[in-house]
């Protein structure tokens, strides 16, 4: 019995250093991505003594292509972005102006969020931009997960030092995610929660980004809806496009 | 009547809309502003207040087809409207063909001002989109100056006309890829020497988005190009307009071209740089009050009396709910005229935004060089 366990334990260890770090973090980033993805969501920013909202629908094929169509407030609504690779434009509907954003702006914040346009248009990729390595797995409110440490490629444009992920060991899903700067201090913290069924898959529906420095303020983002391999090919992310979606 | 009837009507027709989250078949959006005006000159202060309306309707009548109205309604009251002889006119002065606003003057202070600067259908396909009526054609690359906007060029001014005017026109295009297209407008008048009739090619390469123009603006051919793209990681954006007079109307040939970089850091400054050269400009005009003023009345020839134009802005987000900034515009020549323009936005509620701006203008009057416009502004704006 006891060798049978041992075996059982050997198999699963080997089960387990089967997949590499990277192969963690692409079946993470596949879960929540697809190879297209449509979505709906409302963006948070609290602070301590005020709140703003934001909602959005995205639309997105791999790291390359996305496109943002503000929802709310009133004052934005109708507004889109668009990315393919690293162009982004802005589509302001009522002077019928598309601007060309200066690429400058990929690292600023979104809306005046906790979040940057890199966040939220994904032009950096977990999987490519990064290398990775397994640390101490660990336990996050009873589930356990893995521990991995990415590592920037020098070439990549990121602007952390390093980001340490810990992922759900069976549903392969990110629950923390933390981020440091160059000389290796903690900027944010991101908190995944609230797993539902989305289209079929269970994934975290709300993300808090809290600031280290500022703990008592956060961004929060929760999924309303999200659908997957939706078909969208690269010309649905065009200039017409970009004021037509609703 | 008719003003207070349009207002009226807006009024009932916003609880309609506004609890709707998606749009619809039809869809209304708007705002509600008030801006208090502080005119300072010489030793005395002058008081104006504008409430300001605004309504746009959206028609999505199927997935081919899509109609827009908005109209613009505005309360003038205060000493410029008893004051300026003419303010009326000049509220109502624009380039459009067809007349499509009602005025009435309440007493010697007050004028009510009711306009519709949009209205126009739209048919389109993947390929195909054909506008007419009233629109905006935006041609314009640059934040501040605009010499390939043909149709309907904007005033910096005339800040509190965020949609800035349109054309009475007609427009095709067709798009050729996915930020490449070929369009032709054309606006509507009997008078052939007052259209502006052009076709513009779009073109996306090397990371850079192009444009060419050719066609006739008013009493003149033109050519034109413009461009959007970067240099490293800041924004790199330019056009140039050629006009050649066809027909002996005292006018010149002239070159208006305008160039800018902007670029963004990460701690939300924002700087703009940007140059215009007008080689029909001269360094004696001197920049009267009209040019403060109303968009309606500008077209690209004259977007600036100077030779040469600079332009600066910066902006700041000082917290996520306070933004403040400064332009300044200086014309290089003998009379150093210069434009500042420090404004500030906080916003109050989600819906509701408070701006403080200020224009204060010097130039050299009778070899006086001073202040000869000092402006403050206090506008409350709700969105719904």
């Amino acid at each position: 019995m006891k060798t049978l366990l041992m075996i059982g334990f050997c198999i699963a260890v080997t089960v387990g250093n089967a997949q590499t770090a990277k192969e963690v973090m692409q079946k993470v980033d596949d879960k929540v991505r697809g190879t297209s993805n449509k979505s709906e969501m409302t963006m948070t920013i609290v602070r301590p003594d005020w709140q703003r909202e934001v909602t959005m629908k995205g639309w997105s094929l791999g790291t390359e292509y996305s496109l943002i169509l503000i929802t709310g407030p009133a004052r934005d609504k109708g507004q889109a972005f668009l990315k393919r690779d690293n162009e982004m434009w802005n589509w302001q509907p009522s002077i019928d102006r598309v601007v060309k954003l200066p690429p400058s702006m990929m690292l600023q914040s979104w809306m005046g969020s906790d979040f940057t346009n890199d966040d939220l248009v994904k032009e950096s990729s977990v999987v490519t931009d990064y290398t990775h390595e397994f640390d101490q797995d660990s336990v996050i409110s009873g589930t356990r997960v893995y521990k991995i440490i990415l590592t920037p490629k020098p070439d990549a444009a990121v602007v952390w030092g390093k980001v340490i992920c810990y992922i759900d060991k069976k549903e392969f899903n990110q629950l923390l995610v933390k981020y440091y700067d160059e000389d290796d201090i903690l900027v944010n913290t991101l908190v995944l929660s609230n797993v539902r069924n989305l289209d079929g898959r269970m994934l975290p529906t709300r993300l808090e980004m809290i600031p280290a420095e500022n703990p008592k303020q956060k961004t929060v983002i929760e999924y309303k809806s999200q659908e997957f391999n939706i078909g969208l090919k690269e010309d649905f992310f065009s200039m017409q496009n970009m004021k037509r979606v609703r | 009547m008719k003003v207070i009837g349009i207002l009226f009507l807006s009024f009932i027709a916003i609880p309609l809309f506004a609890q709707e989250e998606e749009p619809k078949k039809l869809a209304l959006k708007g705002y509600l502003k008030d801006m208090s005006t502080f005119n300072y000159f010489d030793d005395n202060l002058w008081y104006d207040n504008l409430v300001h309306n605004r309504l746009n309707l959206a028609w999505y009548a199927n997935p081919h087809f899509n109609a827009y109205l908005e109209v613009r309604n505005r309360i003038f009251m205060g000493d410029q409207v008893r004051n300026v002889p003419g303010y009326a006119m000049q509220v109502d002065t624009n380039n459009d063909y067809f007349d499509l606003s009602v005025q009435h003057e309440a007493g010697k202070s007050t004028i009510f001002q009711s306009m519709i600067d949009r209205a126009y259908v739209e048919w389109y396909n993947d390929k195909w989109e054909v506008r007419a009526g009233r629109q905006r054609i935006n041609w314009g690359v640059n934040l501040v100056w605009n010499p390939n906007d043909l149709f309907n060029v904007y005033s910096f001014f005339d800040f509190d006309y965020e949609e800035r005017p349109g054309s009475d026109a007609i427009r095709i295009k067709r798009y050729t890829g996915f930020a490449s297209s070929v369009e032709l407008a054309a606006t509507l008048n009997d008078d052939f020497d007052k259209t502006v009739m052009a076709g513009m090619w779009k073109v996306n390469k090397w990371g850079y988005d192009f444009q060419f123009l050719a066609g006739k603006a008013r009493e003149d051919v033109t050519l034109g190009m413009g461009w959007a793209g970067n240099i490293k990681k800041a924004g790199f954006k330019g056009e140039l307009t050629w006009f050649e007079p066809y027909r002996d109307n005292g006018s010149v040939q002239a070159l208006l071209a305008s160039i800018s970089v902007d670029y963004s850091f990460e701690s939300s400054l924002y700087l703009n740089g940007s140059l215009l050269f007008n080689s029909d400009g001269s360094d004696t005009q001197f920049l009267n009050s009209a040019g403060f003023g109303n968009s309606g009345q500008l077209t690209v020839r004259n977007l600036s009396p100077f030779k040469y134009s600079t332009f600066f802005q910066t902006s700041y987000k000082f917290h996520p709910l306070i933004t403040g900034g400064l332009a300044i515009i200086y014309y290089p020549s003998s009379r150093n005229a210069l434009f500042l323009n420090p404004n500030a936005t906080f916003s109050l509620k989600p819906n509701l935004d408070l701006d403080l701006i200020g224009q204060i203008y010097y130039d050299k009057l009778l070899d006086d060089y001073r202040a000869l416009a000092k402006l403050g502004y206090v506008r409350l704006k709700w969105s719904f």
